[in-house]
């Protein structure tokens, strides 16, 4: 095999400063630890975040829903971009928060509809009613508390979403 | 296949008890850049990272804010009371500059102490594709959201106590691909002979 230029590896090995900052030998394979105590620390944060759940998680569907109709509303402009966004992050938001609360089948629905954003202008009507029928379906799964996508009223809904993506994509 | 720093005691350090022959870091002189564009997701994090005693949690909601952050910390000048960033912690999809497009400006900058930044990308998807895109683009850990105490600290520990060889090639720079903690067992197709390979020591 001849060599060029373009077979060239170069390998850098670093000074680990890092573990010398946080108190360890740089030159050392040992590893260390955390203090005792403050991975359940991190946990019980958690705990406490899921405890306002439920009001995280109908304050951003109620942000996601506003937004959404504004963007119906404005029609073609220029606002619309900037709007799409808001509507994209937004749905990128509760499948976070949706996930880390328990409303697994809510948050598959904002995973969803981000990716969709992510793939069209939506500046066709068939492309926003696939848009409503998932702000519709995330809406019914908070109002009747349906959290994992087992049940036959979970099946309900991702059909009707899937429905509105067969027909109108 | 769960990540190795996820199975609870089998290659990590982070369950350790206090009475085990283990350093226990201090990470109050750490300097953490937080980009993630959800504001409950942001306040969330940083909360785990200061639990962890990180001394200081800078948060921004996109990679361009991010970008503009770690020119200033990075170029302060020595005596200077700006600090620098130790660790970048970045979502992977955000609107205002994306985890990817953030990721790949740091390792093609040329200062040092911007593109051998460590960074950890989270990420709210699950595929095999995202990881391999992450690994690719030069990342050093991944994270898939959400987010426990365990699988925080595990990555931030990693990135501490396992640091790779930093690997130049004609299309990537970032940290070596292959974990050297974990044998490979498949037939070697590596086309790089020992003598094309330049290494480079860091010297204080």
């Amino acid at each position: 095999m001849s060599s060029s230029d373009n077979d060239q590896v170069e390998l850098f090995h670093r000074i680990n400063r890092l573990k010398a900052k946080a108190g360890g030998d740089p030159n050392s394979s040992h590893e260390g630890a955390l203090e005792p105590g403050m991975i359940e620390k991190a946990d019980e944060l958690i705990a406490d975040f899921c405890k306002d759940c439920d009001t995280v998680v109908k304050h951003v569907l109620e942000k996601l829903s506003a937004k959404w109709k504004e963007m119906a509303d404005a029609g073609p402009s220029s606002t619309r971009e900037k709007l799409a966004q808001e509507v994209f992050t937004l749905a990128h938001e509760i499948k976070d928060i949706a996930g880390m609360c328990g409303y697994t089948l809510m948050s598959d629905f904002g995973e969803s509809l981000r990716d969709y954003i992510i793939e069209t202008k939506l500046d066709r009507d068939a492309q926003r009613i696939i848009v409503q029928a998932h702000v519709d379906a995330m809406n019914a799964a908070f109002r009747h508390n349906i959290r994992d996508d087992g049940g036959p009223a979970a099946q309900e809904l991702k059909a009707l979403v899937k429905v509105a993506i067969e027909k109108h994509s | 296949m769960p990540h190795p720093l996820d199975q609870k005691g089998k290659s990590s350090n982070i369950f350790r008890n206090k009475d085990d022959d283990v350093t226990t870091y201090d990470l109050k002189n750490l300097n953490v850049l937080l980009v993630e564009d959800s504001r409950s997701m942001q306040t969330l994090i940083a909360s785990m990272l200061r639990s962890f005693g990180v001394g200081d949690v800078l948060v921004c909601e996109g990679g361009n804010e991010a970008i503009g952050i770690l020119t200033i910390t990075q170029a302060r000048k020595k005596g200077s009371d700006i600090k620098g960033i130790d660790i970048v912690l970045t979502d992977w999809l955000m609107p205002q500059g994306s985890g990817v497009e953030l990721l790949e400006w740091i390792r093609s900058h040329e200062a040092d102490n911007i593109k051998f930044l460590p960074v950890l990308l989270l990420s709210a998807y699950t595929t095999q594709k995202v990881i391999a895109t992450a690994r690719d683009n030069g990342a050093n850990e991944a994270l898939v959201k959400p987010v426990s105490g365990a699988t925080l600290a595990g990555r931030i520990l990693s990135i501490i106590d396992k640091p790779r060889a930093f690997v130049k090639t004609e299309n990537f720079f970032g940290p070596d691909r292959r974990r050297q903690d974990m044998a490979f067992k498949g037939p070697d197709r590596r086309k790089i002979q020992a003598e094309m390979i330049k290494v480079n020591h860091e010297q204080l």
